[in-house]
């Protein structure tokens, strides 16, 4: 894989992800569409599997780094590493596992395998911060609540995975990744 | 394009080490691991460049409203919109604004003149990757004589929260609607303003705030407003809708020249099902707070002196951008 062109594309959807998502929310909810899962998508969709978990492992620990936590007591805002890479990594599997039944060129699967891969990764966050705040660390946690405004995240991924699949795909070749043949005969002679 | 090789790879024995120490780092209490907080800061600080750009579209896009819209302000708010137009010219706007804004910090400093502040206006360069924290991240920090529990405003007198977290050239503002803030201690100012109420206010986690309200028992040596309160009777006072609520804490809470910055508006007043006497208010803030696109950071100036040290070497002094 064409890693400096990776960075640069994680570096514009890292941006957008912190800077634009909260636009984009539903009313006051945290309900809102994520930029970086449909690239975790992407690149699973169409990468060997080692490039792929490496992959997801950094778009996870970047997610993880650049979410502070708000502790309940007023101490100083917290940063966990964990959740989000192993999330991201076990969603990475779950396209990998998915894949040879897709039609990789099809926005459309960048769109369904964005929402299966944010429910997954969600799932893995919550139980990871559930059992956190079992083990009495002062995070305000609300699991049922937290799993159903996540899920509903996950399914507005759906939105972003379609939009930013149509600038993602013309630009496997350059990420060195491959999205399968091209159709070379869309009309039956 | 040629393909570039797969240089970097997970080996066999990487990932399960990988999986087993992110497991470990995931589980781990909060209070062993603030050093992961450093390279937060320093991602941060590199994903900066090209999400405040998107932050700044993104409150362009939609900004922070003010909430509950009642009609005999908004009706005088259009009228003086009206003198304001035909008592200058379009050319003049740009001066308008700027002696606007002077006014406005002008004001926020003279709330509490006694204690010396020093003000840092800075934008928010970024929000949470995960959407559940409300942190807003500044582009302000120790550098700049910002520390823990720095106390932020939004435009003027709006109370925004704390700072929670700072390192050189950032810091993380909490908004005082944020779930985890925390209970805040409120007066709602009414129209005698010999008489007050007072109000302990609970963040819902829409935006807004609700806690019930209560009458300030006078001490009896002194006549002055002493901290517990007692419940509303026949006889007191009564909130109403539109009211203004400022900040009434205590001074090792908030600091004394945070007092009486406003917290919001009353937006509802509902009974409480348990007590009969005592009402409950929800005060909406006069903005989103989880949506300005820039803070004013009050700095004492004995804490900026503490904290700075050789950090400022006079560099922030005054209340300039950063």
């Amino acid at each position: 894989m064409n890693w400096p062109l990776f960075a640069l594309i994680s570096w514009v959807l890292f941006g957008l992800e912190l800077g634009f998502r909260d636009a984009l929310r539903l009313g006051p909810t945290p309900i809102a569409p994520s930029f970086v899962v449909p690239f975790l998508v992407f690149v699973s969709i169409s990468a060997p599997p080692n490039v792929l978990r490496l992959a997801a492992l950094a778009l996870g620990l970047i997610t993880d780094l650049t979410f502070p936590i708000e502790l309940r007591d007023g101490g100083p805002a917290a940063t966990v590493v964990g959740p989000y890479a192993l999330g991201y990594l076990l969603a990475s599997q779950l396209v990998l596992t998915l894949r040879s039944m897709m039609i990789r060129r099809n926005p459309l699967t960048v769109a369904f395998l964005s929402v299966l891969a944010a429910a997954v990764a969600q799932i893995v966050v919550v139980t990871m911060f559930t059992t956190r705040s079992v083990f009495g660390d002062p995070i305000d946690w609300h699991p049922t609540h937290e799993l159903l405004t996540r899920l509903a995240s996950a399914l507005t991924c759906s939105v972003s995975g379609l939009v930013l699949s149509f600038g993602l795909l013309p630009l496997a070749p350059m990420l060195g990744l491959n999205i399968g043949p091209a159709r070379r005969n869309p009309r039956r002679v | 394009m040629a393909r570039s090789p797969a240089k970097f790879t997970l080996g066999r024995k990487a990932l399960p080490i990988a999986i087993g120490l992110l497991l470990v780092l995931g589980l781990t209490p909060v209070r062993f691991i603030g050093w992961i907080g450093w390279f937060g800061t320093l991602t941060s600080t590199l994903i900066a460049p090209i999400s405040q750009p998107f932050t700044a579209l993104s409150r362009w896009l939609a900004p922070g409203k003010t909430a509950t819209p009642d009609v005999p302000v908004v009706n005088a708010l259009k009228e003086e919109i009206e003198n304001w137009r035909t008592q200058f010219l379009r050319e003049q706007q740009e001066n308008i604004k700027l002696q606007a804004m002077m006014e406005e910090l002008y004001r926020l400093k003279s709330l509490n003149p006694d204690v010396p502040v020093r003000q840092v206006t800075a934008p928010v360069i970024s929000t949470s990757s995960d959407l559940s924290s409300g942190l807003l991240r500044v582009r302000a920090g120790e550098h700049h004589g910002v520390d823990l529990n720095t106390v932020a405003v939004a435009s003027g007198l709006q109370l925004l929260g704390r700072v929670k977290s700072a390192s050189s050239r950032q810091c993380l503002v909490q908004p005082i609607t944020s779930k985890s803030a925390g209970a805040i201690r409120g007066r709602v100012m009414l129209e005698n303003p010999e008489v007050h109420l007072l109000c302990q206010l609970d963040p819902v986690g829409n935006g807004t705030l609700r806690g019930p309200v209560f009458r300030p028992e006078r001490s009896a040596a002194t006549g002055a407003a002493v901290s517990e309160g007692v419940t509303l009777d026949a006889a007191a006072p009564e909130p109403a809708v539109g009211q203004t609520v400022r900040l009434d804490d205590d001074a090792d809470r908030w600091p004394r020249h945070a007092q009486l910055l406003i917290i919001g508006k009353i937006e509802r007043i509902d009974p409480n099902p348990d007590m009969p006497l005592r009402k409950i208010i929800t005060v909406r803030p006069m903005l989103s707070l989880d949506r300005v696109s820039e803070v004013v950071l009050r700095i004492a100036e004995e804490a900026a002196e503490l904290s700075g040290g050789n950090a400022r070497n006079g560099k922030a002094s005054g209340g300039g951008k950063p």
